[in-house]
């Protein structure tokens, strides 16, 4: 019962997201270089010029790639953390207790997913010819730090790539720094409504 | 929440009342936080010289070239998405869920 409920947020967050991915788009462009342009349609016919009406989905495969995991890992995490503060006790959990079980979800999800975030940011932005697809955008942000980490300038293999960025302190820290508070503030109210709404429809 | 009311069909307007309660919400949460989605698309974006910019060096950044202005740039695009973004999940999970054979309660 669970993976039919599972099944049909997928498709709803494919849908729902397929169809708002021009505006998507257009909020992460102004958001990265909002200072470029004059008022938002100007940006909308600076993509439009870039690469036809097809360039206004630009990134919206990894996007929504991303919805299976980040909801399943989040119905886990809640579950996992709602059976960790109930105990033995059995007891009904208070308002606060599922607000925090939430934010617990939102957190994991986020930070386990965040590798796929990066990447769709990279692809939104991303103009003509910049990237070939999904596969193409990873290896390039890989080759890039793993560069700047070890200072080479020979091109690294995929396995010293993995092992530089996993000794990469600073990157570690940035990314997790900026994952954590965002996510703490974005994905707990939202994660928390959600999965209040969907649990008493599958008997959580 | 009740059990016996969810099955009466009178409640669909109670699902639109909490569709428009989770639009709102969303809305506020997202007014709260689009500063900290703002600085956290630009750390992803890696963009020119900001290579190893810190969140912290980021939002000051940002403050002193463009005021507060600066932080919610691409708010309006992001408003626009919320009414269509939750209607259409709504309609296309309970088709889904219906098609199926999923219940309810």
């Amino acid at each position: 019962m669970l993976w039919k409920h599972l099944a049909a947020g997928a498709v709803a967050g494919a849908v729902s997201r397929t169809f708002t991915a021009p505006l998507d788009r257009l909020k992460v462009f102004l958001q990265v270089r909002g200072a470029e342009f004059a008022s938002l349609s100007y940006c909308f016919r600076q993509l439009l010029n870039d690469g036809g009406w097809p360039a206004l989905w630009r990134g919206n495969g990894i996007n929504v790639l991303k919805i299976a995991p980040e909801t399943a890992i989040k119905f886990m995490a809640y579950e996992h953390a709602k059976r960790k503060i109930r105990g033995t006790s059995g007891a009904e959990l208070t308002i606060q207790q599922r607000f925090l079980a939430g934010a617990f979800a939102g957190v994991v999800s986020q930070t386990v997913i965040y590798p796929m975030e990066v990447l769709k940011t990279r692809l939104v932005l991303g103009q003509t010819g910049d990237h070939r697809g999904i596969m193409h955008c990873a290896h390039k942000i890989l080759r890039k730090l793993s560069a700047q980490s070890s200072g080479e300038s020979k091109p690294p293999t995929l396995f010293q790539t993995t092992t530089n960025l996993f000794s990469n302190p600073n990157l570690q820290t940035l990314k997790a720094l900026g994952v954590s508070i965002e996510a703490i503030y974005q994905t707990c109210w939202a994660s928390f409504l959600t999965l209040e709404l969907i649990s008493p429809f599958m008997k959580l | 929440m009740n059990d016996e009311g969810r099955k009466l069909p009178k409640n669909e307007a109670q699902i639109h009342i909490l569709l428009i309660c989770g639009a709102i919400s969303s809305s506020c949460g997202q007014l709260l936080s689009y500063p900290l989605a703002l600085v956290r698309t630009r750390l992803q974006a890696e963009t020119g010289s900001d290579n190893r910019a810190s969140m912290i060096i980021l939002f000051r950044q940002i403050y002193d070239k463009e005021g507060l202005r600066g932080f919610y740039r691409g708010i309006v695009p992001n408003f626009m998405k919320v009414a269509p973004a939750v209607s259409i999940s709504y309609v296309v999970y309970e088709r889904t869920r219906r098609a199926l054979g999923a219940e309810m309660c």
